[in-house]
């Protein structure tokens, strides 16, 4: 592979794995934020569903 | 709502890859840099959502300050906004920061340089990683009311960003939309810069709409766990 390909192939890596990281940022950070209304509707500091 | 979002992840799915297929494969090599200018299918539809999302976290900003006591609701929601559009702006406005420096060293032979067009990207990333930083690391109310403001202000480089390689001559090239006589892109490379942005607009679309759910659930969580603390029985009542 020559310096533009590699480049090229680099760029194309960043911008999804940055992408796709920031989603699953995201999902682990919903997961977290859902355990912690179970916990609070568990103590009675949130309305049950 | 949650079917449109999973309809809306599928033709974003789509979207995203037919954008790929056309950058890579559909559009021709350029005549001068060869393969390596297929980058600027994804950095310039990166600076456009980019810029769209801290246009959008400017607006809610001003709109939070505006309601921040007459309608505590609408300002809360008008905050969610605001926060998501800056983090999903940070993120097209890295991958911008990274994917130029990979496009300009075999192009220029050499990573970076303090031209107008770079360093006031550089400075907009930094604002709005700071809007970031701030909101991490601070709390309270004051705290919202400051990152509005952050955002206002850090909204004004943007402009400053779009217009640097029209007002001052710069290494960075010439606008192709928008640049005037002898600018602009060949016909055959349209097709995929335009569906590479509407893919990229469409992705998103789809994580601010994301984050802001999961910023309004901790939102409501945190308000709950206030009105608790200041009258148990407000929440069993509720």
């Amino acid at each position: 592979m020559d310096r533009q390909h590699l480049h090229l192939t680099l760029a194309y890596i960043v911008t999804w794995g940055l992408q796709l990281g920031y989603l699953g940022w995201l999902i682990n950070k919903f997961s977290a934020q859902r355990k912690a209304e179970q916990a609070a509707r568990v103590l009675g500091v949130l309305k049950k569903k | 709502m949650k079917r449109i979002g999973w309809l809306w992840a599928a033709i974003t799915v789509a979207l995203l890859g037919y954008g790929y297929y056309l950058a890579l494969y559909g559009a021709p090599t350029e005549a001068t840099m060869g393969d390596i200018q297929r980058i600027f299918y994804y950095h310039v539809p990166s600076a456009m959502v980019g810029f769209t999302c801290f246009l959008v976290s400017f607006l809610a900003s001003i709109a939070f300050l505006a309601w921040r006591r007459s309608r505590p609701v609408m300002a809360q929601k008008a905050d969610a906004i605001a926060l998501a559009t800056a983090e999903v702006g940070v993120v097209f406005c890295t991958v911008v920061l990274i994917t130029g420096p990979l496009w300009a060293k075999p192009v220029w032979g050499i990573w970076w340089t303090w031209d107008e067009r770079l360093t006031s990207t550089l400075v907009l990333w930094l604002i709005y990683t700071s809007y970031l930083l701030l909101r991490r690391f601070a709390d309270g109310s004051q705290m919202q009311t400051l990152a509005a403001v952050l955002a206002i202000f850090g909204f004004l480089d943007v402009p400053i960003v779009y217009m640097s390689n029209r007002w001052w001559r710069t290494q960075h090239p010439a606008p192709v939309i928008g640049g005037g006589k002898n600018s602009g892109l060949d016909a055959s490379m349209w097709p995929a810069l335009l569906w590479n942005m509407a893919a990229w607009m469409a992705w998103g679309i789809l994580i601010v709409g994301y984050r802001y759910a999961v910023e309004r659930r901790r939102q409501k969580l945190e308000q709950s766990i206030a009105l608790n603390e200041l009258d148990p029985t407000l929440q069993e009542g509720a």
